[in-house]
């Protein structure tokens, strides 16, 4: 028996939609993410892939941001378990092979062009929660207490 | 409307030199500044504008908008002096008035956000008779004590006001305006209004500025739009409070409003609005109920005229307490039930929540990518073509490609789906909470219930163990309890009549906010908005023609009716011109407008500003033109200056023949500080 039939008497087809994937998972919207970290929190628009990751970790949601800063600031609570995302690594070497930002010993640094972008996107009215977290968070953010949310020392 | 610069004053006292500075007056037309770079040429365009208290309208936020100059050492015939203080003069005519404006640029006991204001010329400033206005605070352009509420007043401006992005409203701030009558040097020439800012969270500013500059029509439209939108959502919140406050009087008699939404529904009439309450399990309409319970108290008072003397039934209380008690259980048993299908519905309401909350943030985050990749800020790079930066393989537009199984959805497609997802999941929100309010009731109304008979029951076993008591006492109990029941949906019923009216008014108004707003076109250019627009690109063709753009005819740009931009096939320009073409259409464009201002009812004050407008080297031939078209403003009283590192012999050339002012202010080398009379 035809089961087209059988389920109903106009003929009918299926089709595969597109996958929809997460906003935070295109290149385009973490490379400027990344860039804007590099801007607003890097020390001369330079930071290490440690602070770039708990930046990026606590962007997720405000539990990470309060148990952050919990610990770093209050030194309360535990320690945060801090993941490290491979998309943010993914989106450091698309960044670097497109020139916005060098790499040198597991420190990330805008170049000119990077600068430029990123100049722009700071004062577009754009990413502007992102911005806000980020300022936020930025007085806990020196390499020193990144490392110990990292490692606990 | 008019606003001219009549007279600059720039005085920096120092130690061990006498005072020195900058003493400059202009004229009416054409003004070139001629001074060498890193002479003082933006020091002394930036002063005009530090003492119009615009800076930040170029730029100049928290920074300090001058060099060294003005706060820390000053340079002269190779000696150096610590400088003490500063301060700028401005000396402004609206055609028929000259006032003096005086602002602190650096001193230890000066404040430098305030501006002081006295009617006449520098030479009769007087700092003790002047009156103070403030800048750089609230209500710096509303109230009359700020400053920029005294120049909008001065110029002649009616400043509009405008939304903002948080939701509320506010003036359209001056310094946004600015932009348009003043090019600075360092970012200035990047674009049209490039140092426009931001951070007054003003709606689509950028629009807003030029509307208010062009006067167009436009604007009336929004605020009459933005005011009826506001009406409308008061309106709804009235319905909405009406709508609580029935309900809320529904349940006192554990009924609920029927044929009544909370927000105003096409189907909506006064007629169909009811009250329905539980009864013996049964739903009744409040005015049968109401009926019923007056049938009933009318056979109780009956029965107890017949059965008043009777003695007192000890068997009947009995069969009453047997019988209450079975409904205890069942009712026990329907509350257990209804307060677990209560805790099923909470939890369900918060995963949807939860499930909106994390789709509106991925809405919110693809349409700041749908915005970065508008304005093309990373335009060229290969993963945005779709292919990697390293080895140029096609890869896919997602930085995890090994969780992905099909092809991924555009940006675009993303945002569709995202918005058709928020629209679903918004839906089951309403329809879970809605159920959960219902449950909420029943369990409430069930408890209640349960109390009562609960209290019932003792009270008939009380009675059975007390002699005194008889029949009578009972059949009164009854008689009462239901005339109170009947009072309250009394009560009841006469508010719902009262909400009936006043709701049916209230739909008769919301319709026709809705018509009034509807009926607003969503382009909203008026008649003479597209011919003032029509004009100014004639305009900037005519100006493009004689600068000698190239990078493609001038006769293919348009002005965007959109963001009233110059455009090239109906996309915005700045990209796709070179760069000295880029400039000529800011020069062209701005003057295009000063020149409109002239045939059209405009705000445009007549002043236009320009630091080093011969950016990217732009060839002598159209620098020339720029001046000439420039010196034309003369005979319309309107005013044009320019600064310009220009060699003096080659500036001969090109205004040769042109009736212009200029000031040519370092024959000697020397810089622009020099010490005054």
């Amino acid at each position: 028996m035809d089961i087209k039939q059988l389920v109903t008497k106009k003929s009918f087809y299926i089709s595969e939609r597109k996958e929809f994937i997460s906003c935070d998972l295109r290149p385009t919207w973490r490379i400027s993410l990344l860039l804007l970290i590099l801007r607003l929190v890097g020390r001369g628009n330079k930071a290490t892939r440690n602070k770039i990751h708990i930046t990026n970790w606590a962007l997720k949601n405000n539990e990470h941001i309060d148990s952050y800063l919990q610990y770093t600031e209050q030194k309360k609570g535990k320690r945060p378990f801090i993941n490290l995302d491979p998309a943010m690594d993914k989106a450091i070497d698309y960044a670097l092979y497109s020139k916005l930002v060098s790499v040198d010993n597991n420190r990330v640094q805008l170049t000119a062009d990077g600068i430029r972008v990123a100049n722009s996107l700071n004062t577009l009215e754009v990413f502007e929660v992102e911005k806000s977290i980020i300022l936020q968070l930025k007085p806990a953010l020196s390499e020193e207490k990144v490392t110990r949310a990292l490692e606990g020392k | 409307m008019s606003l001219s610069l009549k007279r600059l004053l720039v005085k920096i006292k120092t130690i061990g030199g006498g005072p020195f500075g900058l003493d400059i007056t202009f004229e009416q037309g054409l003004v070139v500044i001629r001074l060498d770079n890193t002479h003082g040429k933006s020091t002394c365009l930036n002063s005009i504008a530090y003492a119009l208290g615009m800076e930040k309208g170029i730029g100049a936020t928290s920074r300090f908008p001058f060099t060294p100059v003005m706060n820390k050492t000053l340079v002269f015939e190779d000696e150096t002096y610590a400088v003490v203080s500063s301060e700028v003069f401005l000396e402004i005519s609206n055609g028929t008035e000259i006032f003096s404006l005086q602002r602190d640029v650096f001193d230890v006991h000066g404040d430098t956000n305030i501006i002081k204001v006295q009617q006449g010329s520098i030479d009769d400033f007087i700092p003790e008779l002047s009156e103070k206005h403030y800048i750089n605070k609230q209500n710096d352009t509303s109230s009359e004590r700020g400053f920029y509420a005294w120049l909008c007043k001065f110029i002649g401006w009616d400043l509009p006001t405008v939304p903002k992005t948080d939701g509320g409203e506010s003036l359209l701030y001056p310094a946004t305006i600015f932009p348009l009558l003043f090019v600075e040097q360092k970012r200035g020439w990047t674009g049209i209004q490039s140092t426009l800012p931001y951070y007054f969270k003003i709606k689509d500013v950028r629009k807003r500025a030029i509307e208010f500059i062009m006067d167009l029509g436009v604007h009336d439209l929004l605020v009459k739009k933005q005011k009826l939108k506001i009406k409308h959502s008061n309106l709804l919140n009235y319905w909405q409070q009406w709508h609580m406050q029935l309900s809320n009087k529904a349940k006192l008699v554990r009924g609920e409003v029927v044929g009544l939404k909370k927000q105003p529904h096409k189907e909506f009439s006064q007629i169909a609005i009811e009250i329905e309450i539980t009864h013996d399990k049964r739903q009744v309409l409040l005015d049968d109920l109401l009926i019923a319970k007056r049938n009933n108290l009318q056979i109780v008072k009956e029965r107890r005229v017949k059965e008043s003397n009777t003695g007192f039934d000890v068997q009947r209380v009995k069969a009453l307490i047997m019988k209450n008690e079975l409904t205890q259980q069942v009712t026990q048993d329907n509350f257990d039930e209804a307060s677990q299908k209560l805790q099923l519905l909470a939890s369900n309401l918060t995963s949807v929540g939860i499930r909106l909350k994390s789709l509106s943030e991925n809405k919110r985050k693809y349409e700041d990518l749908k915005k970065v990749n508008e304005l093309g800020l990373l335009n060229g790079l290969s993963v945005e073509e779709g292919s990697c930066p390293a080895c140029e393989q096609p890869v896919a537009d997602a930085l995890l490609p090994n969780i992905i199984e099909h092809d991924v959805m555009s940006a675009e497609e993303s945002l569709g789906y995202l918005k058709n997802q928020i629209k679903t999941f918004s839906f089951i929100l309403d329809n879970s909470r809605q159920e959960f309010e219902h449950q909420q009731q029943f369990v409430n109304t069930t408890r209640d219930d349960l109390f009562e008979i609960k209290a019932e029951i003792r009270r008939l076993k009380e009675s059975i163990t007390d002699v005194s008591k008889t029949n009578l006492e009972e059949f009164i109990r009854e008689e009462v309890k239901l005339e109170e029941s009947i009072k309250l949906l009394e009560e009841v019923r006469v508010f719902r009549e009262r909400v009936k009216d006043e709701l049916s008014k209230l739909h008769r108004e919301i319709t026709s906010t809705e018509t009034s707003i509807n009926k607003i076109p969503k382009d909203g250019l008026t008649k003479l908005d597209k011919s003032k627009l029509f004009k100014l690109k004639q305009i900037l063709i005519d100006h493009e023609n004689e600068y000698g753009f190239s990078s493609f005819s001038p006769n293919d740009l348009n002005i965007s009716f959109d963001s009233y931009l110059p455009t090239l096939e109906n996309y915005d320009l700045g990209f796709d011109t070179s760069a000295s073409d880029g400039i000529r259409i800011i020069w062209g464009y701005l003057l295009g407008m000063l020149e409109l201002s002239r045939d059209y009812e405009m705000n445009h004050p007549g002043l236009l500003i320009f630091d080093e407008p011969r950016q990217q080297d732009a060839d002598p031939v159209s620098f020339s033109s720029l001046l000439k078209k420039a010196a034309g403003t003369k005979l319309h009283n309107q005013q044009v200056i320019l600064a310009t590192s220009e060699k003096t012999t080659s500036l001969s050339v090109a205004t040769k023949g042109l009736d212009f002012k200029l000031i040519d202010l370092t024959e000697s080398g020397e810089k622009i500080m020099r010490p005054l009379p």
